[in-house]
């Protein structure tokens, strides 16, 4: 069978799914010392007291992808990531919302 | 990554079932699906990152939905019952009397599915009919019959 013909199940990382931080290492192919980093630079934040029990929501590894590229490509520092993904993040909320005002004027 | 150690970029299609109430923002997890490991070792898993285009007449945010009805304006003056889209087929939706353009109506459960689902939201738009002399004579009547000021609020 042609591999386009298969229909793939995913697996849906919705916001009742929260990673334990093994798991969420083992998903970003990462080391646990670089999560503990991004924690204390506050680029995202856990849920529990200690890193060995520390989970995380889905919407944190997008954030920790975007923090990759950003360190790699273009050497942002922690603080800088947290700074910029906030805004990125503020810009598409403010983008959401332009979009709806527009639809209500059109109509 | 081939045997001489450089990074071979080969696109592929693959056929995703998308799974019910996903929303903006969500992601979904294929596992094995991402790139080849080092040395023959296992895939990684794909993320994909879920985008909602905007639909014509809904507008999903979160797993609430909103629609903007047209209604006539003596459908929403008498209360009336009128058939209303939503994501799983149209429902029969009454109408409160005397409702106003702009007003919020809700149809609970009827948005995206999932634990628990959204809610629909009904935006009520008045619609005059098209200009008629029927149309007219009616509303000439209703201006001689009916007092009504609708800027006495404005305090002019």
């Amino acid at each position: 069978m042609n591999s386009i013909d298969r229909i793939l199940e995913g697996q849906m990382l919705d916001e009742s799914a929260w990673l334990e931080i093994g798991e969420f290492c083992a998903y970003l192919q990462v080391d646990r010392h670089w999560v503990v980093e991004l924690v204390d630079a506050g680029v995202i934040e856990p849920r529990g007291p200690a890193p060995e029990s520390w989970s995380f929501p889905a919407s944190a590894l997008v954030r920790a992808r975007a923090t990759a590229r950003l360190v790699d490509d273009l050497g942002v520092n922690l603080a800088g990531v947290a700074l910029i993904l906030d805004l990125i993040e503020e810009r598409r909320r403010l983008e959401h919302r332009l979009d709806e005002l527009e639809r209500l004027l059109e109509r | 990554m081939t045997a001489d150690g450089h990074v071979l970029v080969k696109p592929r299609t693959l056929r995703v079932s998308i799974p019910a109430g996903v929303t903006d923002g969500q992601q979904i997890r294929l596992a094995g699906q991402g790139s080849p490991g080092i040395g023959g070792g296992p895939a990684g898993d794909l993320f994909l990152e879920v985008m909602i285009r905007s639909h014509r007449l809904f507008k999903a945010e979160g797993r609430d939905v909103t629609l903007t009805l047209p209604v006539a304006p003596w459908e929403a003056a008498l209360g009336e019952t009128v058939a209303v889209p939503t994501l799983g087929g149209s429902v029969d939706m009454k109408l409160p009397a005397g409702a106003h353009a702009g007003q919020k109506l809700r149809l609970r459960g009827r948005g995206l599915p999932g634990q628990p689902p959204g809610d629909q939201f009904v935006l009520l738009k008045i619609v005059l009919p098209p200009d008629s002399p029927r149309a007219r004579q009616l509303f000439e009547q209703m201006k001689r019959e009916v007092p009504f000021d609708p800027r006495a609020d404005l305090g002019q």
